[in-house]
């Protein structure tokens, strides 16, 4: 097995089993937009940074796999991991594993992480305790698939059963899982996203003004269902009165979380992956705290908009974040 | 002119700065300032720009107590730059040269689907359609839809069309299209509602070339057309 670069790698991550679209994610997309290229990154900012923390990472260029769950995979040497997000059976070797953050797998055996039970979540996120050697575009390891960005060296960046990952010792951050993971109450109570609830708070902006007293009502009044053409893209929400807006003359830029209204009157909530102009009309944007609630709900799932002001949306996620970065520093200072 | 810089926070992690005051004339100088000027805050991880102005994404978890004044301080320095060249009538000769480059690209009409619609829909014979784009220096106002894919603006009124009713599943990479009162060259193969009017074999973006897009904010492009049989 050959890396990117040439080199023979002795250390491998081998995926014996990938059931759920899956994909590595990182923060490091930056300053692309005047490209025409979308940031990407992780949709659950607040489990992908926990698990970066965990791990004694940056929470920048760490790649940590997003996946629904159901993967199976094994490795070549001693290898510690970390999974945030969804909750989700842990096996090793098919032996179930306390609930916690960390699990230290020996060489050949293998873990199974298993697909979050309903109310859960969704997402899951699998950070490795290594340096992993994958093929990167515009320094990261996103890859969106209708953006058509394939390196030179033409390693997969997207997850499949049966790919082989290369890494090598992470010896810059040491570790304490036993420490994690007698905090793991603790931490839970913090960042547990069973308890989120389907409440999506928005704040109004771009065409809002543009609604009808009536279209407005619908927005507040009704249960929007989660449909099955959603993805990374973003979520269309199925509604039983669609709402009308005036068509826009422009494209707009457009940031993660707004909400798009296009003819057929069903809302789509813009994430991640989105295109960065959008043609349709816009109707408000859905706080931070909204996004991550919708990135750990599926299709199906119904939810409930809710109009805040923007001041209670940055008040709300900054002291999310404040209260976030207090608990870390707690457990991991200990 | 004192035209104030007007900034709309979007969200938790986004602020929009409301260009659509300033002369039009000078639209795609004072944007690229503004871009280069933002650039220089480490915080700001993003910059989106379209026809209003410029959106700009912000790290949240980098933000300092010091962030807030040295935006300050940059929009300060915006405001001057901006009223200055909006003031004039046009922006300094040599700071056009230097914000922006001349794209001269070919067009092969043989591969104009929409040609006949286009031609009957504005009333004008092909050999003047073309004629009249031939003549046009178009300007970059951004950049967005997918990676490389460049507005154009300065389509004559008189050849400007509302999008396809119905878009199409696939353009091929290289058309050459109008919508509105826009023109471009897809970059790659994508889904598309504009009317397309040849094809261009110049690789307008490719991931392995640094930079890997041709053509930028702020540069201007012109068109030569070969292939129409008269």
């Amino acid at each position: 097995m050959m890396n990117p670069s040439g080199r023979v790698e002795s250390e491998q991550i081998h995926f014996i089993a990938v059931n759920t679209p899956s994909y590595w994610v990182d923060n490091n997309r930056r300053h692309v937009g005047l490209l025409g290229v979308t940031r990407s990154g992780p949709l659950d900012k607040r489990s992908y940074r926990l698990n970066c923390a965990l791990l004694n990472k940056s929470n920048v260029d760490t790649p940590v796999l997003e996946t629904f769950g159901s993967i199976t995979f094994t490795t070549t040497t001693s290898l510690t991991i970390c999974v945030t997000g969804a909750n989700v059976k842990i096996t090793i070797n098919h032996i179930e594993q306390k609930a916690g953050y960390l699990f230290t797998l020996n060489p050949g055996q293998t873990v199974s992480v298993g697909t979050p039970a309903s109310g859960q979540g969704a997402r899951v996120y699998i950070g490795f305790h290594a340096k992993l050697h994958l093929a990167t575009v515009l320094n990261s390891v996103c890859n969106v698939s209708r953006e058509m960005l394939t390196p030179r060296e033409q390693t997969p960046l997207l997850l499949k059963k049966g790919l082989t990952v290369g890494f090598s010792d992470d010896d810059t951050a040491s570790l304490n899982p036993q420490h994690v993971n007698s905090c793991f109450a603790t931490l839970a109570r913090r960042f547990d996203v069973s308890a989120f609830n389907n409440t999506i708070p928005m704040f109004s902006g771009y065409q809002y003004s543009q609604l009808s007293v009536n279209a407005r009502y619908q927005i507040e009044q009704q249960q929007f269902t989660i449909d099955h053409q959603s993805d990374r893209m973003g979520y269309r929400l199925r509604s039983q009165s669609p709402i009308s807006i005036k068509p826009i003359a422009q494209s707009q830029a457009i940031c993660r979380g707004v909400i798009q209204l296009p003819p057929s009157g069903d809302p789509i909530v813009m994430l991640n992956d989105k295109q960065t102009h959008g043609g349709y009309p816009v109707i408000g944007v859905v706080s931070e705290i909204g996004v991550q609630r919708l990135a750990q709900m599926s299709a199906g799932d119904s939810v409930k908009l809710t109009i805040i002001t923007i001041e209670e949306a940055i008040s709300q996620w900054q002291m999310t974040l404040c209260l976030d970065n207090a608990t870390l520093r707690r457990v991991m200072s200990a | 002119m004192d035209v104030k810089i007007e900034i709309n926070t979007v969200s938790e992690s986004f602020f929009y700065i409301n260009l659509s005051a300033f002369d039009t004339q000078n639209a795609g100088v004072i944007k690229k300032r503004c871009v280069d000027m933002l650039s220089t805050l480490p915080e700001i991880i993003d910059i989106l720009v379209d026809k209003s102005g410029v959106l700009i994404e912000y790290d949240e978890y980098a933000v300092s107590s010091t962030t807030t004044q040295r935006l300050r301080g940059l929009l300060a320095q915006l405001q001057l730059n901006f009223t200055a060249v909006s003031s004039s009538e046009h922006a300094p000769e040599h700071e056009q040269k230097h914000l922006s480059t001349h794209h001269q690209l070919l067009i092969d009409v043989g591969k104009a689907l929409d040609l006949s619609e286009v031609c009957d829909r504005l009333a004008i014979s092909p050999p003047m359609l073309f004629e009249q784009l031939s003549q046009v220096t178009f300007d970059v106002e951004m950049m967005g839809f997918s990676p490389g894919f460049p507005y154009l603006t300065g389509l004559p009124s008189t050849l400007q069309l509302p999008r396809k009713s119905s878009p199409r599943l696939s353009v091929p990479a290289g058309s050459f299209a109008i919508a509105s009162q826009y023109t471009t060259v897809y970059p790659n193969t994508s889904p598309g509602g504009w009317y397309i009017l040849g094809r261009c074999d110049v690789s307008l973006f490719d991931i392995n070339n640094t930079p890997p897009n041709l053509i930028s904010l702020g540069d201007t492009v012109s068109f030569t057309f070969n292939g129409l049989e008269l």
